[in-house]
């Protein structure tokens, strides 16, 4: 088992393409016995800033690039989402906004959409997200526990 | 279609047959389910049990399902497991919906 893996892959700014990326970021994480229930939260992390990518900056439009790196240490995972479309405005408002509380009395509190952010800024140590040079820039990153050995 | 439909008396029952309810799925989803609400079917069952992995937009197509029947109806989810339990307890969303082990359960409403 190598210390330190990157990875660095892209797709097309499609929804059914996600997957793809989810199964190699899962990969690397297994291979460094990153903690299972661990593993599933980063996996829903990087699923939801890829199809905001998707959705929101390229406004579902397919035919454009989506670009995904990992840095995975013994401890940390840093995972880097690049998109070339609209610029995500007031980031930093909404990842710092307080997590949404439905009311099962309130259905104007049942929210279907827009939890994304929400869910990645609560999961992941450190979240940013930047712009510059023709790209949008979402970086994120989490300390992980490590599975416990068999015996 | 990935999802399956099957009365049991009053309720019916919808199976997701992909692993994933993601966003690519969401949309489809909700439609099935619309399409049944519009048909005048009120009781759902929506079993998991198949699916692994599910994003904030398949929590949402759940979410728009319940809000759609408006109070005169019921969602109720089977089979939810690992990461699919873990998205409704980090989203709260568990307070909107019972969940029971398998189908049978939710059928009875025993074990919420």
């Amino acid at each position: 088992m190598s210390s330190e893996y990157k990875l660095s892959m892209e797709i097309d700014s499609d929804l059914t393409q996600t997957a793809v990326v989810a199964m190699a970021m899962r990969g690397a994480c297994a291979l460094m016995s990153v903690d299972a229930s661990e593993i599933n939260r980063i996996e829903l992390c990087l699923v939801e800033i890829v199809n905001n990518a998707i959705e929101h900056a390229y406004g579902n439009e397919k035919g454009h690039p989506v670009r995904v790196s990992l840095l995975l240490t013994d401890s940390k995972l840093t995972l880097e989402i690049q998109d070339q479309g609209k610029t995500f405005t007031n980031a930093e408002e909404k990842l710092n906004a307080p997590p949404p509380e439905p009311d099962p009395n309130d259905p104007s509190t049942w929210l279907s959409s827009g939890q994304g952010v929400s869910i990645v800024s609560r999961m992941m140590d450190d979240v940013s997200y930047d712009s510059g040079e023709g790209w949008n820039v979402m970086t994120m990153s989490r300390i992980f526990k490590k599975s416990e050995p068999d015996n | 279609m990935p999802f399956e439909n099957k009365a049991e008396g009053d309720w019916t029952v919808v199976k997701v047959t992909d692993m994933r309810l993601d966003a690519a799925q969401a949309e489809p989803f909700r439609k099935h389910v619309l399409t049944e609400i519009d048909a005048g079917q009120s009781q759902f069952v929506i079993d998991l049990e198949s699916v692994i992995f599910m994003d904030s937009s398949g929590l949402g197509a759940l979410v728009a399902c319940l809000k759609q029947l408006g109070g005169q109806g019921e969602v109720r989810l089977a089979g939810a497991g690992g990461a699919v339990k873990d998205l409704f307890e980090l989203t709260s969303m568990d307070k909107l919906f019972k969940m029971f082990d398998n189908v049978e359960a939710a059928l009875a409403g025993d074990g919420a």
